[in-house]
């Protein structure tokens, strides 16, 4: 409740040139650091065992950000992201993240000798998954604060997008690999039930908002399926954000009402996030601070070359990268919740090391990504001609809309929406 | 609670598909029950509220056709999930989700204080005062007496004396008068029936629980000399029953102003203040002693008569209502004893159908004298057979006040609330299609309809 709060007081004086309306900085760190800062290792007003006294309600957060996520997922402002991009983003994806989770294998060694395979293996894959993301928040941002529009800002949002869905996979793996003993599941099997669980739910969630799309009833459905596929997830200890991912994708994919959908759960984001993005600052721990800083250190260098050089072929291959070069890699460098949610989910999944670095890692991987993300895309864009002077943005409405019944705006949506669906 | 309305574009293979959705979800938990079991009780929690939400919303679909309300289904797929038939979700699980109750009865005592509009509680006033005079002595004395003519076969009675059954007999009468508001809104958001018998069931069944309150303590208190030998009447009762009411009411009256500025001035988030007043507020209030639904329902009448909010106040109610009722109602599902209902399935019978009589006839002699509308004569009644959550914690109470009877008493509520709670919606809302109130509602829901993508 007092997080609930706390995100809700705090809401009101997130603003400023850096910031997204809505949702404050692009990465959304800031609520990470609050929680950071009246947690455990500052102020001390919360104890980081909240996080364990809450872990339903994590849970049921994780889920629905991976839902939103799901849902939205290949589709940016411009519409559909085309297939080709599709394959070019989960090459990037997988390379950045690859490279990354590559590297802390080879290197993780040299600074924890008391790893034994299968958890080196644990924290190769979930490292490299929490730095691949590139969030579309830093998008939002560059086309709100700086008219960004163009052949570039349109590759980037695509690709930032479509690679999505490989930090979610690589955390379905992690999940997989570390089914408990006596487990009825084997690997392949509970990676198997993990799509399996979301698509079966995303189906009969499609079907069951059915040919007329009522909004009252769709949130039944929606936060029923979402929260039975959560609850049978977490028992069965598979990743709760793959499945609901999954179930997201699903639905986008199988109902019609597709777009009401996005409207409907885009507009629940923030409510969702805030309070587990407080909560991600107030859970972050290294009790062995070198070795956890070394191996954060290692994914962050590794992201910031990954991310440049895809940049330089990204510049050779493709016209429209061609004047921004390295630079469009760069600012790509922003990621944001998704990278949370690994981090959380892994902290929660796997306790001690494992989980403490993950955490850390993609709150450290936010901040950077923070400071070098936005300023790379802006000259990037700048380069490529694509920035545009932008008249003074209206004074944003402090009444709430008028009743309309036609629209699928839930009761607990912020005022400020979700984002424009209009080209801009 | 899922709109109903027109529904007539749907066909048998939707309901069909529904049918084998409920089962897959039913299928699916059956699974993780079976393979995983939860070694946190906070996964069964979650995995149980999604059971009760999507498979309480899909049973109210499937039994429309059926004109059986749809709060009837979450309460169905309750009782079946529940531990006492396929046992998918156990006794702790549901009484961990019995938290969201908080929530569930703030709204619905906000909403239903909403709804009590100044202008038609005046017009309706003579009735109003009536009905609960009529009702108030029918029942109490009409059900003491069917209790006294029926207590040779309710076994607890069997070694008292004739004092101690009167006094029992004088509980059950106060038992008898608690109504279900959330059962009355459930029906009426359901159906957004307009008319006579709406428009007197709400206000009724909300203003009466201020009456069942008083009554109950003041029977209570009076009937312990009878029951409990060597006991003396004591004031005690009554200065709690006044430091509940009055605090209440103020507390009620400061909610219900601090919500008129908020909206206001704020206007951001309101959902956030509702979670907050459901959870956290009726904590502070049950710590203070006061009634939570009695403050609630003042809060939610001052912000409908009070400012130009109230519509907009009552829409996000029944908005946030829409999910949270569906939880309510199928954790109460689960809460019912079937096997204890079995066992006193017999005078449970006879004192739910004595009951449903004895409100019918109030109701005769009520619109009678009141002179009103012939639809309120025939059907006024049937709103006021349901009964829940109130009934039980009164109850529960008369169990605490009355331990050496209390027990046995309180498991022969349970089995009669369950009949009343079962088969009072289904009454109310057929009463309402047959007077034709439920088809004069605007035609509010198909303006939700969001047209289908191009």
């Amino acid at each position: 409740m007092g997080l609930l709060l706390v995100a809700y007081l705090g809401s009101f004086l997130v603003g400023g040139e850096r910031s997204l309306r809505g949702i404050g900085l692009p990465s959304s760190v800031e609520w990470v650091v609050l929680g950071f800062i009246v947690g455990p290792y500052a102020l001390g007003l919360v104890a980081s065992s909240v996080v364990d006294s809450v872990r339903p309600i994590i849970l049921i957060g994780l889920g629905w950000l991976a839902l939103v996520a799901g849902a939205n997922y290949g589709v940016t402002p411009f519409g559909p992201v085309p297939g080709r991009r599709v394959v070019l983003a989960l090459v990037f994806g997988l390379a950045s993240g690859g490279l990354a989770g590559a590297a802390v294998y080879f290197l993780s060694p040299y600074f924890v000798s008391s790893l034994a395979e299968d958890e080196r293996r644990l924290l190769a894959i979930t490292l490299g998954a929490a730095s691949t993301e590139t969030t579309r928040h830093v998008m939002r941002w560059v086309h709100e604060r700086h008219g960004a529009t163009g052949p570039l800002f349109r590759l980037v949002s695509d690709i930032a997008d479509a690679e999505d869905v490989i930090p979610i996979a690589a955390l379905a793996v992690a999940f997989s690999l570390t089914q408990p003993r006596g487990s009825m599941l084997g690997p392949a099997v509970s990676f198997g039930a993990t799509l399996g669980l979301g698509f079966v739910l995303g189906v009969i969630c499609s079907l069951l908002l059915g040919r007329e799309f009522r909004v009252r009833e769709s949130w039944g459905v929606l936060l029923g399926t979402s929260v039975l596929a959560i609850g049978v997830a977490a028992r069965a200890q598979l990743s709760v954000v793959a499945v609901l991912f999954t179930l997201g994708l699903t639905l986008a994919v199988v109902s019609r009402h597709a777009g009401e959908i996005r409207t409907m759960l885009l507009a629940t984001e923030r409510s969702a996030l805030l309070p587990i993005l407080i909560l991600c600052g107030i859970r972050l721990a290294a009790p062995k601070l070198a070795p956890t800083m070394a191996l954060v250190a290692i994914i962050v260098v590794v992201r910031v070359l990954a991310k440049y050089i895809f940049g330089g072929i990204l510049g050779r291959a493709v016209p429209e990268a061609r004047p921004a070069g390295g630079l469009a890699g760069l600012g790509m460098l922003s990621s944001g919740a998704l990278t949370m949610l690994v981090g959380l989910s892994c902290a929660l999944r796997f306790p001690g090391f494992v989980g403490d670095t993950v955490l850390v890692a993609a709150a450290v991987l936010n901040i950077v990504g923070e400071l070098l993300g936005p300023p790379s895309l802006r000259i990037a864009l700048r380069r490529a001609g694509e920035l545009h002077e932008l008249p003074p943005p209206p004074p944003s409405s402090d009444e709430l809309p008028e009743d309309d019944e036609t629209s699928p705006r839930p009761p607990w949506a912020d005022e400020d929406g979700p984002p424009s669906e209009e080209v801009p | 609670m899922s709109g109903g309305g027109s529904h007539s574009s749907r066909g048998p293979l939707t309901y069909a598909a529904q049918l084998v959705a409920l089962a897959v979800c039913f299928l699916l938990l059956w699974g993780a029950t079976r393979y995983a079991p939860a070694a946190d009780e906070s996964l069964g929690v979650i995995a149980g509220l999604g059971l009760f939400l999507i498979g309480g919303t899909l049973a109210g679909e499937v039994l429309e056709p059926l004109r059986i309300p749809h709060l009837t289904g979450y309460l169905l797929v309750g009782i079946v999930a529940g531990p006492h038939v396929l046992h998918l979700v156990d006794h702790d699980t549901v009484n961990s989700m019995t938290k969201t109750n908080a929530l569930a009865l703030a709204l619905i005592a906000l909403g239903g204080g909403a709804e009590l509009k100044l202008e038609l509680l005046k017009k309706g006033a003579k009735t109003l005062i009536i009905a609960t005079g009529v009702q108030t002595v029918l029942l109490l004395f009409g059900m003491a007496a069917v209790f006294m003519l029926a207590h040779s076969i309710i076994p607890f009675t069997a070694k008292m004396g004739l004092g101690a059954i009167f006094g029992v007999a004088l509980l059950w009468g106060v038992l008898a008068l608690p109504r279900s508001p959330s059962a009355a809104l459930g029906v009426l958001s359901q159906t957004r029936a307009q008319g006579p018998i709406a428009s007197f069931t709400l206000p009724f069944i909300m203003s009466y629980d201020v009456v069942v309150i008083v009554i109950a303590a003041t029977v209570t208190t009076f009937v312990k000399p009878l029951v409990i030998p060597g006991t003396e009447l004591s004031s005690s009762a009554f200065q709690e029953l006044g430091h509940a009411i009055l605090g209440s009411v103020s507390l009620g009256t400061t909610i219900g102003l601090l919500i008129v500025a908020y909206l206001r001035f704020v206007n951001k988030q309101f959902l956030v203040v509702l979670v907050a007043l459901g959870f956290g507020f009726t904590e502070v209030l049950n710590y203070l002693r006061l009634e939570p639904l009695l403050t609630f329902l003042v809060a939610g009448f001052l912000v409908q008569n009070l400012s130009k909010q109230g519509d907009k106040f009552l829409h996000t109610i029944e908005e946030t209502g829409s999910v949270v009722y569906v939880i309510f109602f199928a954790t109460a599902g689960a809460h019912l004893d079937i096997p204890l209902l079995k066992q006193y399935w017999m005078v449970a019978l006879v004192l739910f159908g004595s009951r449903a009589a004895l409100t019918w006839l109030g109701n005769d002699v009520t619109t009678r004298l009141a002179k009103s509308p012939p639809a309120l004569r025939k059907w006024g009644w049937s709103g006021l057979i349901s009964q829940a959550g109130i009934a039980i914690a009164l109850a529960g109470a008369i169990e605490r006040s009355f331990p050496s009877f209390g027990a046995s008493f309180r498991s022969l509520a349970i089995a009669t609330v369950a009949l009343n709670e079962l088969f009072g919606p289904i009454i109310f809302k057929a009463a309402l299609d047959t007077s034709g109130e439920s088809s004069k509602a605007p035609e509010k829901e198909r303006s939700e309809v969001v047209a289908s993508s191009p």
